[in-house]
Parts: structure tokens; C-alpha cells; sequence
């Protein structure tokens, strides 16, 4: 799972003010900005890279809080 | 605002849908031949765009054209209720009559913009001649899922809602609800679908931020004349009813692809109505001169006899939100006040919904809090007193609380219901609370600070609030020390309000800092009563306190 692709859509779709690639894959997104609406995008956006479909129990904000949980999210997905 | 200035807007209905109307002067008279319908999106989504589709409206209007914003069946100022069964049909037949209206006007040839979920239901139409679709899902089950997933993402933020709250049959998201009748219609809904039945005409589409358009959907369109837009400015269309903004490129796409080819005709005037009756209820749109254009509001008053010593209540703008409320709650609220024989208005202020005022995105808070905004409010009670016997009350949430007091301060209120106040006078005591309560109360909780520092919020602006609000506390505990405590604004103008006889009902979210503030300024003892609601944001979201809101403003004193 190419975590760099993650940050490259998280750069593009959730509209963080700070600088995306200095981002530890711990980091907090929402703390960095990201938004309920952002969050959606960058969730259709994950989904239309990686040919994914988050079920309703991963719609929450945990599954998408850092770069790692988005990624694990995915991984499990695929598996 | 050129473009506000050399356009015409008119208001009526039809059917049970409130129409505005853009023209480039009053009607008849000559126009673009191609004529244009916008769709907006459905319930917190067409919150957040109705003022940038307004300020697209007014500039393709300004080029010529006549262009109708409908607000939908079960939003806004129109009729029924979201929980309506047939609302999608009625949707779909306020569309169908906006389109044969302008016809049977003279206009020969009909587009419709539709946007997010307004389009699905515009590509559906067969009488549009060209379509545009901004940022629409590929479906509505597609549609719906980002709705429960914006829901769960933003619940964090209502807390534990009470054992009593009433469970939600439908889709809630933002403070509003698909029932399960739109929700069942939705489910059915597939675009490229839709785009595959159409021939002919022309089509723009203009993607979600960031993404390519769906090559199915292109596919799917392949027996029109098709154009593909850069996607951009969904999501600056969508976050916030006060900062949301219209993308220049989109309103430029627009443009173009509406002008093409486009001649002149010779429209004639609407044929509309001027009052929406419903049960027990009309309605009808209100629009007086003010200091810098017209102030818009909808006049709704009891259909049949007033209740003696009703008075007028006037409901005041939340933030950007326009005039039927925060969650629609004033429409709800105004309509349940006319069934007990209580008329009222809702009213937009200057800057706000479809009054006049900027069509520039809002840089700060100032606009909401500022001594021309109250005169706007001064305006609508004066126009209410006229027609109340004197008797006014006047409700608001959050800046429409504050405009709530400050005219109980100038002119005769008989009670004032504010929801969640954060500023009862506009400092920098105001400013600190109004900056500070952007990133909840916590100030001291390091992920907060760290969103501030990323850039989400103005974190140079909210150090000068903290930093204004270090002096106050400072000099306040000078004071106290001294033995000679500074007099609150806020408590003095409490004093002042309630010696005019204004009976002060407050009403706030469990969390919210319109509690602090209130508690920080007027001592115990002295301070009007607090309702407090558990479990709900500072707009009274989810949808099961709706009720209570409504209760509170149908209660009160009873008419003297």
C-alpha cells in the first residue's frame, strides 16, 4: 500500500492549509483541517484510485483520522 | 455589485414553489432566447449555495438572460414538509412548470443547470433543451451514501443526544432530512442512465474538484453535444452557508456554453402568484427598499383571523444562513406560528440570502455583527410594529440573536427568543468568544492548536483575540482588586432591554459557549432564564430537537 499515493489524493482533495508532505503517517488530518466534507471527497477520491468501496461500519472519522489509518482501511479492503 | 445593479429580480410562485427570478430588466421586453432554470442541491448543500447560485444568477441575468431559482418542495420558502411521501414527484413538477412557464412566456429555448442531487433529477427532465450538471453523484444510492458519511463524520460534534430524543425515520445529514419517499425515489436515480435516454440538446458537465469526468457518463451522452468543464469550486460551493463563494471559472463556463448562439426574443412578464396558500397558512414574499438595495423576506400570516394581542414575531438571519432558518427551522417555526393565528416574517438582512449586499465571499465575522446589519433589522421590526399593533417579538440563533437584542435595545420588543448568543454587543470581548468558539472551547487542547497553526482557521486573527482577551480578563482582575468592578456591556444592556419591558427567553446547546459568555457577564441572580438543550451543535443539529425548537418559540408569554 503506497502510502505516498494517499498523501498525494489527501494533497489534493482535503484542502489542508499546511504542507502535506511533511505529514508523519500518524498525523492527525483533522487536526491538520480536514473537514466532514473534505472527508467525503477525499474518501471518493481514495475510492475511485484504489477501485474501493468503504463499507458503512468504516465511515466514520478513526478510519480516516491519518495517512496509516486511511492505508490500513484500504489494505483490509483489498484483502 | 455592478451585476446586482443592472439586474431585475422578481419573486412569486408557482404551484407551491417559490420562484426568483433573474431578468436583465423588467418584463416584457427583449432577452437572450435561451433561458435558464437552476436546480439547486437539497438540504444543507442548498443552504451553503444559495448565495453564490443567487450571485451566478444575477450575472447571467446581467448578460441577458432570464433565469429562474426554484426553491424545492420541502425546502426553503416552498411548500410541504421533508417527510412529504411524493416529494420527489413534486420536485420533479415544480421543474416541469418553471420549464413551461418560461415557454409559454415567449422563450423558446430552456436550459437547466442542475447541481449535486438537482441534477440527477435535471437529467431526468425531457423538457430541458440543454442541461448543465455541477458535481453530480453517479447516482443517488451514490448520492446518499456521502450524505450518511458526511452525517457520521460531523456527529462527533452533537454529543450524547437524550434517552427521549425521537429516532429519524429517512437520511439525516446537516440538519436535514431525506425522507424515506426521496430517499426510495433517489435509490432509483442512475446518471448515466438518464444521460443514455437523452438525444439531442447540449450538455455541460462540470466535475467534482479534482476528478475527471466519468468516462461511462461521457459514453452514455454520446447523442449530444457535449462539453467537459474543469472541475472546480464544489467544495468552496458547499462547506459553510457564510464563507461559501462561486467559482469564476464555473460561472465563466457557464456563461459561455448558456450564450452560445443564443438570439433575442421578446419575453413577456411572469404569469405567477403572489401567495402560497397552504393549510391554514399564506404566504407571500416581502421585499422593501434598505440602504443598500432590497431586503428580502417572506410575510406569513394566519388563513383566517389573527389571535387578538398576536403581534408580529420576526425571525432574523443565522450567519449566512437565509431566512427560512437554520435546518428550515423559521419556515417550520413561522408556519406552526400562523396555524395559532400568529403572523410573522423571516426576514434577510443585507449580505445574507436573496437581499442585496455583497456577492463577494464574507473575509471575517464583521458583516454579520455590523451597525448597518441592525438597521436592516430595525427596518423589518419597524414594518412588523406597523402591522403587530406595536407588539413585536423577535427570534434569532447565534448573530441572529445578537440582532435579536440589539433591536430590543432601539425600539420596542415584547420578547426576544435567542438561541446560543455568543455576542450580545460586537468588541473585542465579542471577537475573542467569536474566533476562539471556531475551534471549540478547549483552547488549551494541543490538536486544536495544531489545526490552527495548519491553517484551517486564522490563527493571526485568533492570537489577537487571545491576546484581546488576556487585556480584558487583566483589567477586569485590576478592577475587581480595586474594588471597583467595570461594568459588563452585556449586563448593562440586559438592564437596559429588560427595563423596556422585553422579556428575555435564551435557549442554548449543552456545549456551547454562548453558556461561558452569558455566565462570564451577567452575575447570578440577575440572569434571564437559560433553556438548555442536550445533545445538539450550535445550529440545533440532529434533527430529533427540531420539535423542541419549534415549542420554544411557539411558548412564551401568552398574547397580552
Amino acid at each position: 500500500m503506497p502510502i505516498d499515493d494517499i498523501r498525494d489524493i489527501v494533497a489534493r482533495h482535503a484542502r489542508l492549509a499546511g504542507d502535506v508532505a511533511a505529514l508523519q503517517p500518524e498525523s492527525d488530518l483533522y487536526a491538520a483541517g480536514l473537514t466532514s466534507l473534505t472527508t467525503v471527497h477525499v474518501m471518493l477520491a481514495l475510492e475511485d484510485h484504489f477501485d474501493v468501496e468503504f463499507p458503512e461500519e468504516l465511515l466514520r472519522r478513526q478510519t480516516f483520522e491519518s495517512l496509516q489509518a486511511i492505508a490500513d482501511a484500504i489494505e483490509s479492503l483489498r484483502t | 455589485m455592478s451585476a446586482s445593479a443592472r439586474v431585475h429580480r422578481q419573486r412569486y410562485y408557482l404551484g407551491e414553489a417559490l420562484v426568483v427570478e433573474h431578468s436583465p430588466a423588467p418584463l416584457p421586453g427583449p432577452v437572450r432566447d435561451r433561458a435558464l432554470l437552476v436546480l439547486p442541491p437539497l438540504g444543507y448543500e442548498d443552504t451553503c449555495a444559495y448565495r453564490p447560485l443567487r450571485t451566478l444568477a444575477d450575472r447571467l441575468a446581467a448578460g441577458g438572460h432570464v433565469v429562474l431559482r426554484l426553491d424545492w418542495p420541502g425546502l426553503g420558502d416552498s411548500g410541504r414538509d421533508a417527510d412529504d411521501p411524493a416529494l420527489w414527484d413534486a420536485m420533479r413538477q415544480a421543474a416541469r412548470d418553471a420549464i413551461a412557464s418560461l415557454r409559454a412566456r415567449g422563450l423558446p429555448r430552456v436550459a437547466v443547470l442542475g447541481v449535486r442531487a438537482g441534477g440527477l433529477l435535471a437529467a431526468g427532465l425531457d423538457e430541458a433543451d440543454d442541461l448543465a450538471l455541477w458535481g453530480v453523484p453517479a447516482s443517488g444510492k451514490a448520492y446518499l451514501r456521502e450524505l450518511k458519511a458526511f452525517h457520521r463524520m460531523a456527529a462527533k460534534a452533537f454529543g450524547q443526544a437524550p434517552a427521549d430524543a425521537v429516532a429519524i425515520d429517512g437520511v439525516e445529514a446537516g440538519g436535514f432530512l431525506h425522507g424515506p419517499g426521496l430517499v426510495a425515489a433517489l435509490q432509483q436515480q442512475e446518471l448515466v442512465a438518464l444521460a443514455a435516454a437523452r438525444s439531442g440538446g447540449r450538455v455541460l458537465l462540470v466535475p467534482r474538484d479534482g476528478m475527471d469526468a466519468d468516462e461511462a457518463l461521457v459514453a452514455a451522452f454520446g447523442g449530444v453535444e457535449l462539453r467537459v468543464a474543469e472541475g472546480t469550486g464544489l467544495v468552496d460551493l458547499l462547506e459553510d452557508p457564510y464563507f461559501s463563494k462561486l467559482s469564476g471559472p464555473v460561472a465563466a463556463a457557464v456563461e459561455a456554453w448558456l450564450g452560445e448562439d443564443a438570439g433575442t426574443v421578446s419575453a413577456q412578464a411572469p404569469a405567477g402568484a403572489s401567495q402560497l396558500v397552504l393549510d391554514g397558512v399564506v404566504e407571500e414574499p416581502w421585499v422593501v427598499p434598505g440602504a443598500r438595495g432590497e431586503l428580502v423576506g417572506i410575510w406569513c400570516r394566519p388563513d383566517g383571523p389573527v389571535a387578538p394581542g398576536a403581534g408580529v414575531t420576526v425571525f432574523y438571519n443565522a450567519g449566512g444562513v437565509r431566512r427560512s432558518g437554520p435546518n428550515r427551522l423559521w419556515t417550520r417555526a413561522a408556519r406552526a406560528l400562523a396555524r395559532a393565528g400568529r403572523p410573522s416574517l423571516r426576514v434577510d438582512v443585507r449580505d445574507v440570502g436573496d437581499a442585496d449586499g455583497t456577492a463577494d465571499p464574507h473575509p471575517d465575522l464583521e458583516a454579520m455583527y455590523s451597525p448597518a446589519a441592525i438597521d436592516d433589522a430595525l427596518v423589518a421590526h419597524a414594518w412588523a410594529a406597523e402591522r403587530g399593533d406595536g407588539a413585536v417579538d423577535v427570534v434569532g440563533l447565534c448573530s441572529g440573536a445578537f440582532m435579536s437584542v440589539q433591536v430590543a435595545d432601539r425600539a420596542t420588543v415584547r420578547r426576544a427568543t435567542m438561541f446560543n448568543c455568543l455576542a450580545w454587543v460586537w468588541d473585542d470581548d465579542a471577537r475573542a468568544t467569536g474566533m476562539s468558539s471556531q475551534v471549540g472551547r478547549s483552547l488549551l487542547d494541543a490538536r486544536r492548536w495544531k489545526r490552527l497553526l495548519t491553517g484551517r482557521i486564522d490563527a493571526r486573527a485568533l492570537a489577537r483575540s487571545l491576546v484581546m482577551r488576556a487585556r480584558l480578563d487583566a483589567r477586569a482582575a485590576v478592577d475587581r482588586a480595586r474594588g471597583r468592578p467595570a461594568p459588563s456591556p452585556v449586563h448593562a444592556l440586559v438592564r437596559r432591554v429588560q427595563a423596556r419591558g422585553t422579556t428575555l427567553t435564551l435557549v442554548s446547546s449543552q456545549a456551547d459557549p454562548s453558556i461561558d459568555v452569558l455566565a462570564r457577564h451577567v452575575p447570578d441572580g440577575e440572569r434571564p432564564p437559560l433553556t438548555v438543550i442536550p445533545g445538539v451543535d450550535h445550529t440545533i443539529r440532529p434533527l430529533w430537537a427540531h420539535e423542541r425548537v419549534v415549542h420554544l418559540v411557539l411558548a412564551g408569554p401568552p398574547p397580552s
